[in-house]
């Protein structure tokens, strides 16, 4: 028995979220499909996590249009989300009079594209802001800000399920039949069937977009390598600190960017791959980074680096090709019916919000649109009990004693705050799941003392045995079974 | 004969020459204290070890109780002893010292437990 | 809130704080109060289920469980008053200290405070191994506790990076349990861990170890399925033609152990850059009145027996801190010299006998260590193994401080 829709989402990232939640103000079936076992698992994760204010994207193009529109609608978004929103501004910073030019250029297109208060200002101005930091001149944005990608979201989606929207995980799409009004869609989970789809498969949108015999797209994986420092050095910068881009358009250069939780990000390289799934992080480009970084900030040390990780990049230009790429959002002339959304790289986390509320318009093209009166914006978590005064710690504890059971003490996480997590409204029942819910394990000691009281707590409220649980999703076990079980392998001899 | 070994009785870990003949350990040198000639002897002649592990736990507030074998058992035997406490499983409580498994594959070493293991809740 | 006043409190019950504990109560101390996070007594040495414990003190090979079992009788004995799931999270220098429990939070206001909250290990992000990041890649504590506590095991083909005593330990382990451990490689020409952990959790194995050789990539996407190894050059560059494919299941790491002071810093404690501990003088009291610190808290020590002296000196210094309010003034600094890493403590008052520990630079053999104050010699010693991996426990006597002035410099020398 399959399920019947009006709009079927295909992806959960930052984009197919965020469009669910903006379905989900109208009286519209939506069902979000997703391949892996939680949202945001793709390159909505593995980016800069910045809201960008628009000043590097052409003028005129799609991505100028919904970057501009998405960086307004963030600081609302985030407060009725509760998720935790940042401006700190950005510097683009020349490092010699020859580059200024670039930053002229910068801020012409930056106040065209409607970006407010930017300013170039000098070597003196630089280093009252950011005293670690030398420079000739730099682009100064005030309006650019931080987000936790994983956590918004985490939020969208939360909020889309409360206001009527179903998720589906561990749901990749094997098929998509049909045409508008009647699409069946196979996946994982089954077979669903839609009057609607978007296609907002992120780097898999070409191949989601073949299975619907649409074969006009194709993607470029483009790896980015990140570098993460340490938080006790979290006071070398206080806004983010960008080059002046690098020619040829792949990127926007090596930049430093503080983070929600008090770490910098330094990244990313840009370097095209073969494949789709190659995230993995190299020696050779971590040294790079760390190269390219001390020009601007030269108190920075290799010691420094806690940990690496990389995201791909959707583009839809080759390597050979190389340039400017635009965000392509169209119902391919062969297919009407179902929206494509292809090479939704930068910025496509600031133009999430603005993109679902495109998505929406082309909905009430096909259908009309009626507000849905139960609709409720908001998603309110309590704040994280390790930002509340001691006072306020007191009377939580007191209402509720699982507050009291501090479980990972790097982040000082309480019980009732993994509860929260293990229980989440998607029912992602993996380790990795409670983690990005709760930040437990994401301190020092990297969960050495509360990743396992953490598997205890999912055994006990979930019934799940540890040996079944899994870091991400199927094929990233934890256990190979009991410690008593292992004898049943050959045991070498003494 | 002569050899090297690194005495293992502390954790000093003397690295030891030796030298002995079909029956007896001749002569020893680099050694901090007396107790390498016991140890070092037992190697040439009759290599020992203390087998530690763990036993599962019927009704306990955790699942295993760690135990030792009391006396060293013949290195030879490690492996057939950890195959003999595979798949034993004792009821809760455990006191510590309790004989989990009395002379061991007759090796003349009981397997005690070196930890409490109370009632579950 | 709740607020109560104690003569000594003591942050965590792993051996150390146990042994401050019964120390500050037989020197004197009326009211002591342990403080434990976790659900039970005896820290770490819960899951070091392996024996070796206590050849120094107790002349015994114990297990880590008979270990801990005689200080938690000795607590009792003793009347030491101890919390469990009891977490501290905050302390002043004015040693008020903020505690959390389900129970509600309260303050208490401490006369001396030990902290003992041991260590932690260093991760895969310190190390900064490049790849994937897939399940599978676990420190050797952590592994440690899963098998021995919670009958769960990681994986089945295992490879060990670091020699580290923990992941030597646990070579051992998972072999009797019938995993198969592949290998252990060493960055380093020479072991980390103990002499006596290669011979009775390798050689007895047959578990090779591959000195001056790192893991240089994880593969798998998922789970961990195996890891490039390659020898390291003299200046830290890979040999060409070295690299080659393991394939594994599970990456366990014993890539070294960090003093937990995130509690410390809070107090404004000064740490040494070199211990990752705190600064301490010979009463084991930090920069910090009042506040005194011992075992892997202070130093990562590779014995418990000496942990536990050096938290006996602690807790009774911090009774006798909390009966007089002050202690003698520790003004001779202690500088390690040729050939010595680190020495603690790093100051000393010169009125009382001293515990030196230190760890040597690299390994040597029939050396001497060598206290000097200004060219003349306090003591002298005869080591015949000097080992990174061993620390070292030398005393030296009230009456040597008297000869020469100026600092104190220990050196290792023919």
């Amino acid at each position: 028995m399959s399920q019947e829709y009006d709009v079927a989402v295909v992806g959960g990232g930052v984009v197919g979220c965020a469009i669910a939640r903006e379905l989900s103000r109208y009286q519209l079936k939506v069902v979000l499909l997703e391949k892996e076992s939680d949202v945001g698992r793709g390159t909505s994760g593995k980016n800069s996590a910045v809201v960008h204010t628009g000043f590097n994207v052409p003028v005129g193009s799609v991505k100028a249009r919904l970057n501009v529109a998405g960086a307004r609608m963030y600081g609302e978004l985030c407060a009725q989300l509760s998720v935790p929103f940042k401006r700190v501004g950005k510097l683009v910073v020349a490092l010699t009079p020859d580059q200024v030019p670039e930053l002229e250029k910068l801020k012409a297109t930056g106040d065209r594209n409607g970006v407010s208060a930017l300013e170039i200002i000098g070597g003196d101005a630089i280093r009252r802001m950011e005293p670690n930091i030398s420079g000739y001149a730099a682009l100064h944005a005030p309006t650019a800000a931080i987000i936790c990608p994983f956590r918004m979201t985490i939020a969208l989606a939360e909020n889309a399920v409360a206001n009527g929207a179903t998720i589906l995980l561990d749901a990749p799409v094997t098929a998509i039949s049909g045409k508008a009004g009647a699409f069946r869609i196979t996946s994982g989970q089954g077979t669903v069937r839609s009057k609607l789809v978007v296609n907002a498969a992120g780097l898999y949108a070409d191949h989601v977009a073949r299975l619907a015999g649409v074969r006009r797209y194709k993607i470029w994986p483009c790896r980015g390598e990140y570098l993460i420092i340490d938080k006790a050095r979290s006071d070398l910068i206080h806004g983010m600190i960008y080059p002046v881009p690098p020619k040829g358009g792949s990127g926007l250069g090596v930049h430093l960017t503080p983070t929600i939780d008090g770490n910098i990000l330094l990244g990313p390289s840009a370097e095209y791959v073969r494949s789709k799934s190659n995230d993995a992080t190299t020696a050779a480009v971590a040294r790079t980074l760390m190269q390219e970084a001390q020009q601007f900030l030269p108190a920075l040390n290799p010691r420094d680096v806690i940990t690496a990780y990389a995201g791909i990049r959707p583009k839809t230009v080759s390597s050979a090709v190389g340039g400017f790429g635009d965000f392509i959002i169209e119902e391919a002339p062969e297919l009407p019916g179902m929206l494509h959304l292809v090479g939704i790289e930068s910025p496509g986390l600031t133009a999430a919000p603005a993109i679902a509320q495109d998505v929406a318009q082309w909905v009430g093209l096909h259908q009309p649109l009626q507000a849905n009166p139960a609709f409720h914006p908001e998603r309110k978590l309590p704040a994280p009990f390790h930002e509340l005064p001691t006072e306020q710690q007191a009377s939580l504890v007191a209402q509720d004693p699982d507050y009291g059971q501090i479980v990972c003490r790097c982040e000082t996480v309480t019980r009732s705050e993994v509860l929260r997590a293990i229980h989440n409204p998607l029912g992602v029942h993996t380790l990795g799941g409670v983690k990005y819910r709760s930040r437990v394990t994401m301190g020092r000691c990297q969960g050495g003392f509360c990743g396992p009281r953490v598997e205890e707590m999912m055994e006990e409220e979930l019934g799940l045995p540890a040996t079944t649980m899994t870091q991400r999703g199927p094929g990233s076990w934890l256990f190979a079974g009991t410690t008593k079980e292992l004898r049943t392998a050959c045991a070498p001899k003494l | 004969m002569k050899g090297k070994f690194v005495c293992v009785v502390c954790p000093t870990s003397c690295d030891v020459n030796a030298e002995w003949n079909e029956t007896e350990l001749l002569s020893i040198d680099h050694a901090q204290c007396k107790l390498a000639w016991e140890f070092i002897r037992g190697e040439i002649f009759d290599p020992r070890r203390t087998v530690t592990t763990s036993i599962m736990v019927d009704g306990g507030e955790l699942p295993l109780v760690s135990v030792k074998t009391r006396t060293p058992v013949p290195k030879a035997q490690v492996l057939a002893v950890m195959d003999r406490l595979a798949d034993v499983m004792v009821r809760a409580p455990v006191d510590i010292g309790e004989v989990i498994v009395p002379d061991v594959l007759g090796t003349g070493s009981d397997v005690v437990a070196t930890r409490k293991v109370k009632h579950k809740g | 809130m709740r607020t109560e006043a104690v003569d000594v409190a003591i942050v965590g019950g792993g051996p150390s704080g146990m042994a401050a504990a019964v120390a500050a109560r037989r020197a004197g101390a009326e009211k002591v109060v342990l403080l434990e996070r976790g659900e039970q007594l005896g820290g770490i040495l819960n899951q070091c289920i392996h024996d070796g414990f206590g050849t120094k003190v107790f002349e015994q090979a114990l297990t880590g469980p008979e270990y801990a079992q005689i200080y938690i009788d000795r607590m009792e004995e003793t009347g030491v008053s101890y919390a469990l799931n009891t977490m501290v999270l905050d302390l002043s220098p004015e040693r008020e200290l903020t505690v959390c429990s389900s129970q509600g939070l309260r303050q208490i206001n401490a006369k001396a405070v030990v902290l003992c909250m041991g260590c932690r290990e260093r991760t895969r992000g310190a190390i900064r191994i490049p790849g994937h990041r897939p399940a599978g890649v676990y420190t050797a504590g952590v592994v440690q506790y899963y098998m021995n506590l919670r009958n769960l095991a990681v994986g089945r083909r295992v490879v060990i990076l670091g020699s580290g005593d923990v992941g030597l330990i646990m070579a051992r382990r998972l072999t009797l349990e019938g995993a198969q451990v592949l290998c252990v490689a060493e960055i380093l020409p020479y072991p980390s861990g103990l002499a006596r952990n290669i011979v009775q959790c390798l050689d007895d194995f047959d578990i090779p170890l591959y000195l001056r050789t790192t893991v240089v990539e994880i593969h798998g996407r998922d789970r961990v399925t195996g890891v490039t190894l390659a020898q390291i050059g003299p200046h830290g560059g890979i040999v060409p033609g070295t690299k080659r494919l393991v394939e594994c299941d599970t990456l366990l790491l014993s890539v070294g152990l960090i003093p937990e002071n995130e509690l410390s810093k809070k107090a404004r404690v000064a740490l040494s850059p070199v211990t990752g501990g705190p600064v301490v003088d010979d009463h084991l009291q930090t920069s910090v009145p009042g506040v005194f610190t011992a075992g892997n808290a202070l130093q990562v020590h590779d014995l418990v027996d000496y942990a536990c002296l050096e938290a006996e000196r602690a807790g009774a210094s911090a009774a006798r801190y909390a009966m007089a309010g002050r202690l003698p003034a520790a003004e001779i600094a202690v500088r390690p010299g040729q050939g010595i890493r680190y020495v603690v403590p790093q100051l000393v008052s010169g009125t009382e006998s001293v515990d030196f520990s230190m760890r040597v630079v690299s390994p040597d053999h029939d050396r001497y260590v060598i206290f000097r104050r200004d060219g003349h010699e306090l003591r002298r010693m005869k080591e015949n193994v000097l080992a990174p991996a061993s620390m070292l426990r030398i005393r030296v006597r009230s009456d040597r401080f008297q000869r020469g002035a100026g600092e104190l410099t220990v050196e290792v020398g023919a």
